[in-house]
């Protein structure tokens, strides 16, 4: 009974207009449908349980850094208490949208909320001081340039494309310069603020093309659980933002191309036209790739309103669509073209490299798989990450019936589904591209949409007996496992506290800010430079230089030979960052360098990093006992 | 309070104000009084636009909202919900005030930084030393030019604390600065 109600009142095409519809202020039964009071308190029960998963995440990660370097029964102890903490923030939502009593509308909407703020609050907890991830410290560059200079389009040189896509940026500044906060609390609100309504917009949008709050809810659930939802989609990034532009935008078009029905006004349907432009501008100023996404979406619905429309009506179910696809295609070419030509430059080459492999790979070449220097994930990540791909793979045919049986009337029901088929050439990517973990793993930021829907549609369909809802909490968790594997940050540095060598954030340390900070403030800004993966972030972030890729060369083999002046000449280096405890630990990832076509060897061996010393032309300019930097003079050039 | 309500209003207050920073970085550049001057604009927009709206919507007769008992959605009244609510902001504010805490755990053991760089055309140099361990420290600095040692220096440097001074640099001969510090001997040269 409950069901069919909220089933009839909450159906995006069979229900009214203003059903679900958040800028019509439509309400719905839902929370009296599922129990009224009782289901309101077992949403509230949820929230606590989430926050205890909050702080049991948080003590895991206390423990981590109390424990810094230490193995054994503390460490084991404290990488359970993070396992037990992501369960507790997951698994209430998850049960509450998969079991009996369905959520209400406002407890599904709240607890959408709810686990936005708690998956926000794990990525704070885990760098809670300042920006550690290397996309934050690059786009604080940007930032910190816009503060500076009070204008936008500066030079970044550890990331080029980052100020002409300035949106967060553009947000953070004038929060700063309103309010006087500082620039890591000003970036934590916006980037928060982001992935909430990120969060809560993905679940008006599951919501309403799913026709329940339970569908809704369950959607956004899985979809949480994609490798990058939890950090690398909540830093502070253009991507954060530019996500949460992208996920209104969306949502207004599903609006606007609802039928209209009786009673609603002109202006409104005008006023939902205006926000989905609105916010498909701010998505083109604000992050390249997402704008894409956001064209090529409107694009897909306009397809599959082919499929659902009757001929007659066809044209005109097409073309607000389609319009809106054009629409953004025009705003995106224009931002680039006046904007941001930087953008072609920045994303070709991993597009024809992409293309290449796909040439290669379909003329039987598979390349070598790459990272073979890399340590193996540990057997229970590797057994995660391959059971959440076969087991999204099974499932989405399941969830591509479900969506036949049911929603093949909804064109935006079918272009989830279809979206969901990108997930097969994701899983293949690492297999037939050398950085294609990589290139997938942001893919998956995207294709996890329809995804999560596909799956939230199978899930919700599942009867209430105890061997499907074993199966349902099976599937949550491995869906969750199989993230957290395939996610940031990566094994080795799960848990903050230790030092890894030329790691992600766990390499940063005091040391190394030190002298990427006496560079700028000795150093002309802008100067070419040299460095293993860390150094290069910071000089080119804290320091303000110019870090330059693939000249791994200069550091490896205990000489420095003609080619090495040779390529420090083409490549103008000059300084080079030399980090001795590259000669000590050995990097997980297999490479201390940014190096597409160099290997060397991880730990460096000590004598090659001493070489320098004996060079001439090079002087010892700085040294902090583990980093020393030197400056190259013309001698050093000579071959 | 609805949830997608605050979404939609932070989502295009966020919008508006990367539009806002565009204008801006046409017209003023994103100086403080810009934004000032914008986040009035803002205001005075949205309260004209309410104003207008309730004009207008006073001007029709609109039909009685009935709240049948339970439409009414009461997420934060029931005082058990209200219980388990507080409950779960303290578990927060507990995990936010343990990691602020733990942070503070990772303790660098300390460090000194020393530096020689050219200083311009001239024939000088800057010479620098930073004490980044926790506590104040004692540091012997010495200056060679060849073989022959200029001058040296003890440094008595509080944590955090730095020195610096321009030396000459004697045309021909290359500087070498040698840093004593707890446990290691950091070099330079210019």
């Amino acid at each position: 009974m409950a069901r069919r109600n909220t089933g009839a009142v909450g159906n995006g095409l069979a229900g009214s207009w203003l059903a679900g519809n958040g800028l019509a202020g439509g309400r719905l039964a839902g929370g009296r449908l599922a129990g009224g009071k009782l289901a309101d308190s077992r949403a509230a029960l949820a929230v606590l349980l989430m926050a205890a998963g909050v702080l049991a995440v948080s003590i895991a990660y206390a423990a981590g850094r109390a424990n810094a370097g230490a193995g054994g029964t503390a460490h084991a102890a404290a990488v359970a208490a993070y396992w037990l903490g992501e369960a507790l923030i997951f698994g209430p939502p998850a049960a509450l949208a998969l079991g009996r009593p369905q959520p209400g509308e406002q407890a599904a909407a709240w607890l959408a909320v709810a686990l936005g703020t708690a998956t926000y609050l794990v990525k704070y907890l885990y760098s809670p001081s300042f920006f550690e991830f290397p996309d934050e410290l690059e786009h604080w560059r940007t930032l910190v340039t816009v503060l500076t200079t009070h204008h936008l389009f500066g030079v970044n040189y550890a990331l080029p494309i980052s100020p002409d896509y300035p949106g967060i940026e553009v947000v953070t500044s004038a929060l700063i310069s309103l309010t006087g906060l500082g620039v890591f609390a000003a970036g934590l609100i916006v980037a928060g603020l982001a992935h909430l309504v990120f969060t809560t917009a993905l679940y008006k949008l599951f919501r309403q093309v799913g026709g329940t709050p339970q569908i809704g809810l369950a959607a956004v659930t899985c979809y949480a659980t994609n490798p990058h939802y939890q950090v690398f989609d909540a830093i502070f990034g253009y991507q954060t933002l530019a996500l949460a532009f992208f996920a209104l935008a969306l949502l207004a078009l599903r609006t606007a191309t609802q039928p209209v029905q009786p009673g609603v006004g002109r202006t409104r349907v005008i006023g939902t036209w205006v926000l989905a432009a609105v916010f498909a501008v701010a998505t083109a100023a604000t992050h390249h790739v997402t704008s894409y996404m956001l064209a090529g979406t409107a694009l897909l619905v306009a397809a599959t309103t082919t499929v659902t429309t009757a001929t007659t009506r066809r044209r005109a179910a097409i073309a607000a669509p389609a319009g809106f696809a054009v629409g953004c295609g025009a705003i995106v070419a224009l931002w680039t073209w006046r904007v941001a030509p930087a953008t072609v430059s920045y994303l070709s080459p991993a597009v024809s490299s992409l293309a290449d492999s796909v040439r290669s790979a379909l003329a039987g070449h598979i390349p070598k798989s790459p990272g073979t220097a890399a340590l193996p994930a540990p057997l229970a990540d590797r057994a995660a990450s391959y059971a959440v791909a076969l087991l999204i793979m099974a499932g989405i045919p399941l969830g591509w019936r479900r969506i036949w049986r049911t929603k093949r009337a909804d064109p935006w029901a079918l272009a989830l589904g279809a979206g969901a088929a990108l997930y097969y050439p994701c899983v293949a990517l690492p297999f037939i591209i050398a950085d294609g973990s990589e290139l997938a793993g942001r893919m998956l930021t995207f294709v996890y949409i329809p995804v999560g829907y596909t799956l939230a549609v199978t899930l919700v369909s599942w009867p209430q007996t105890p061997r499907a809802k074993a199966a349902k909490a099976a599937v949550v968790a491995i869906l969750l496992a199989g993230g957290i594997a395939m996610g940031w940050p990566p094994w080795w540095e799960r848990l903050p506290g230790g030092y890894v060598v030329d790691a992600f954030d766990s390499g940063i340390t005091t040391e190394s800010v030190a002298a990427a900070t006496w560079a700028a403030a000795t150093l002309a800004p802008g100067q070419r430079v040299a460095a293993d993966y860390t150094n290069n972030l910071l000089m080119g972030t804290y320091g303000g230089l110019n870090p330059v890729n693939d000249v791994a060369a200069l550091f490896c083999g205990g000489q420095w030979t003609a080619a090495d002046a040779v390529l420090a000449r083409q490549q103008a280096i000059k300084y080079l960052v030399v980090d001795l405890r590259t000669s000590v630990y050995r990097n997980p990832d297999g490479s201390d360098f940014i190096d597409s076509t160099t290997a060397c060897p991880t730990p460096v061996p000590l004598p090659d990093l001493r070489k320098f010393d004996s060079v001439a032309g090079m002087t010892r300019v700085y040294d902090s006992g583990n980093i020393v930097v030197y400056a190259l003079s013309e001698a050093a050039y000579a071959p | 309070m609805r949830p997608d309500r605050a979404m939609w209003a932070v989502g295009l207050a966020l919008a508006c104000a990367v539009f806002a920073g565009l204008v801006l970085n046409l017209t003023t550049g994103l100086t403080r009084a810009g934004w000032a001057v914008t986040l009035a604009v803002a205001v005075l927009a949205c309260v004209g636009v309410v104003l207008a709206v309730r004009r207008r919507r006073a001007g029709t007769v609109s039909a009685a909202t009935v709240h049948p008992h339970g439409l009414r959605l009461s997420f934060f009244s029931p005082s058990l919900t209200a219980g388990y609510l507080l409950l779960a902001a303290t578990l927060v504010g507990g995990a936010v005030w343990l990691t602020q805490v733990s942070a503070g755990w990772q303790h660098s053991p300390g460090f000194a930084q020393l530096w020689l760089v050219p200083a311009g055309k001239a024939a000088s140099a800057t010479l620098g030393v930073r004490n980044d361990y926790p506590l104040r420290q004692t540091f012997h600095l010495e200056l060679e030019t060849g073989a022959h040692t200029v001058t040296t220096w003890n440094l008595h440097l509080a944590a955090g604390q730095a020195w610096q001074r321009t030396v000459a640099a004697p045309r021909g001969n290359r500087l070498a600065a040698r840093l004593t510090t707890p446990g290691r001997v950091l070099e330079a040269t210019s």
